[in-house]
């Protein structure tokens, strides 16, 4: 066990891929601690790869690039600017509500800041906003997208949970806005003691209600995919579907900007995402078998069951771990290799799967904007030309409000069963 | 070196195309069994393993495809600290630990579905060697992919670009 837990370090550390590290150190605890079983590792490997709950994972990720081709990013922010423009720092309130609303729609933060950040980015730089501040309001606010469903890691941490992809969406949903009022009252905050420009667009109501109707297609789109899930209308997978079809509809036909020669390379970028995300998957089934093997969980669930400390505490420390790890490996492996050491333990200590999923993505969406591995940093840091660490600077109010969340859903439970359990029973 | 870079480029377009191609089958089978099953309240027989079957395609040379593109996720926290020629080295190492798992696992795999392959598939009645042997394929493409990259061959650049966080 030491050898497969010390070479898995060893291969990551020096910059193996997640999924060959995995499978590697996996390979190593086959051949010398049991040589009779290698046999298993092809068979087990299949077996993750072949899951249907898993094949919503590149219809969703395809969904998401779809309507991000179709041009929503102006008409959400066109959308969002008759609500909140008249406010000081209105551009700075349009990009945390846009992350809102485009994070239900593409289900991933990095699309967000990419589709976004491009955009907003040197818009507010050209209206007087600090770069920085700029740049680090649109990468924290684009953490939202892993929390507001549909989101493409509460599909992962379903698979790997065995828990409803529903419930998962739902859980996610009050925390994320959460985060988003809170980063919406901190930007109003910071907007009026800097003096930030109101857009003050001066709107008639039938210019205010073409941009409504211009943008409500792209607004639906998650209500729809989410509700037939929720509702037990269609599995995840048939829904990820319809938002394919929809996205589709809308980029084709509605919004005229999604064009028919784009879609090759879409479905190409759709399916490299999820075969990046698949690999992962298949050569972790090696690992969560030896630690099966080998009583991993249980000795962990033992280990904090006896640790004689109350369960918030409890809480807090793994928030800390969840952090830590976030802070390093990216969102889908982080999940994929804590989930089967920690999940059977949270159980024991009569914390919900959901909750924890909840926690877990929430944590883990701070680790997409903390150096040295923050995902969207990287992608900010192309679009402004400031280094991570300055864009970290600016976001850093921002992810305080998300670590509040954290804390918030860890010590009360409501935050994210309540919606699952008022529209999908206990 | 620019013969085999050509070379490259034709085959991961093509390995592209046909797994664009799977996945668009994935989706209009998706779409059917959706139509079939809540409008016209039937089942369409197999659908749903054949989309699973279409799935383990797309993601075993899918897999290739992404380490030709060097698009895996890793953990680069002390990748961008080394001198380049540290960065090399490393680079090489981890292309070989790449190979050499692949290696095996394409031996392991043969020997696995020479065992169970014969066996037919619940709904389709497909011999599963037939789905099965997809795994040998992505680790054969991996193989030859983990050599081409320490040979420092690579398709031409496109505008796909990874990450699904």
């Amino acid at each position: 066990m030491i050898l497969l837990l010390a070479s898995l370090l060893v291969l990551l550390v020096i910059g193996v891929p997640i999924a060959y590290s995995l499978g590697f150190s996996a390979l190593l605890y086959f051949l010398v601690e049991r040589p009779q079983l290698l046999l298993v590792l092809p068979q087990r490997v299949f077996s993750g790869l072949d899951s249907y709950a898993m094949i919503a994972l590149p219809l969703f990720c395809l969904m998401g690039l779809l309507m991000n081709e179709s041009g929503i990013t102006n008409r959400l922010i066109n959308f969002l600017m008759v609500f909140v423009g008249r406010l000081p720092g209105g551009l700075a309130l349009v990009n945390v509500l846009d992350s809102m609303v485009f994070g239900g729609i593409s289900g991933s933060s990095v699309a967000d800041v990419a589709s976004l950040g491009t955009v907003m980015i040197p818009a507010m730089e050209k209206k007087g906003y600090p770069k920085e501040f700029a740049s680090g309001i649109t990468v924290a606010t684009a953490t939202m997208g892993m929390m507001i469903p549909p989101s493409i890691p509460m599909v992962i941490y379903a698979f790997v949970s065995q828990e409803s992809v529903g419930k998962l969406f739902l859980a996610g949903a009050v925390p994320g806005v959460l985060v988003g009022v809170l980063m919406f009252v901190l930007t109003i905050g910071i907007s009026a003691r800097r003096k930030y420009p109101v857009e003050a667009p001066g709107l008639t109501l039938r210019e205010a209600s073409k941009r409504v109707i211009s943008a409500l297609p792209a607004v639906l789109m998650p209500v729809f995919v989410v509700g037939a899930v929720v509702l037990g209308i269609t599995t995840a997978t048939e829904s990820a579907g319809v938002g394919v079809l929809y996205a589709l509809i809308v980029g084709v036909f509605l919004y005229r900007g999604l064009k028919l020669r784009a879609i090759p390379r879409i479905l190409i970028q759709a399916v490299r995402m999820s075969a990046a995300v698949m690999v992962i998957i298949g050569f972790s089934q090696l690992y969560v078998w030896i630690l099966a093997i080998e009583k991993v969980p249980q000795m962990v669930t033992s280990f904090i069951a006896g640790l004689d400390l109350p369960v918030f505490v409890i809480l807090l420390i793994v928030d800390l771990v969840i952090l830590a790890i976030g802070t390093f490996v990216d969102v889908g492996p982080a999940i994929i290799l804590l989930c089967p050491i920690l999940l059977p333990a949270m159980k024991a200590i009569g914390v919900s799967p959901i909750q924890f999923g909840a926690m877990m993505i929430s944590g883990m969406a701070v680790g997409l904007v903390t150096p040295p591995v923050g995902m969207c940093l990287n992608v900010a840091s192309v679009i402004s030309g400031l280094n991570i660490f300055r864009i970290f600077r600016g976001a850093l109010p921002f992810i305080i409000m998300n670590v509040i969340v954290l804390i918030m859903i860890t010590l009360v439970p409501w935050f994210s069963l309540w919606l699952p359990n008022l529209l999908m029973g206990g | 070196m620019a013969w085999l870079n050509r070379v490259n480029t034709v085959v991961t377009k093509a390995l592209e195309a046909a797994t664009a191609l799977v996945f668009l089958a994935m989706f209009v089978l998706v779409a059917v069994l959706v139509i079939q099953r809540y409008v016209f309240a039937a089942g369409l027989f197999g659908g749903d393993e054949l989309l699973e079957y279409l799935f383990i395609y797309t993601s075993t040379i899918g897999a290739a495809v992404v380490l030709a593109r060097r698009e895996h996720v890793s953990i680069p926290v002390f990748w961008g600290r080394m001198r380049p020629w540290i960065r090399k080295a490393f680079d090489t190492l981890n292309h070989l630990i790449i190979m050499f798992l692949n290696a095996y696992m394409l031996v392991l795999s043969h020997r696995w579905i020479a065992g169970v392959g014969g066996s037919p598939s619940i709904m389709l009645h497909i011999p599963m060697w037939i789905v099965e042997i997809a795994l040998p394929i992505g680790c054969g493409l991996t193989l030859v992919y983990g050599l081409l990259n320490i040979l420092g061959s690579s398709p031409r650049k496109d505008e796909a670009q990874g990450g699904c966080a």
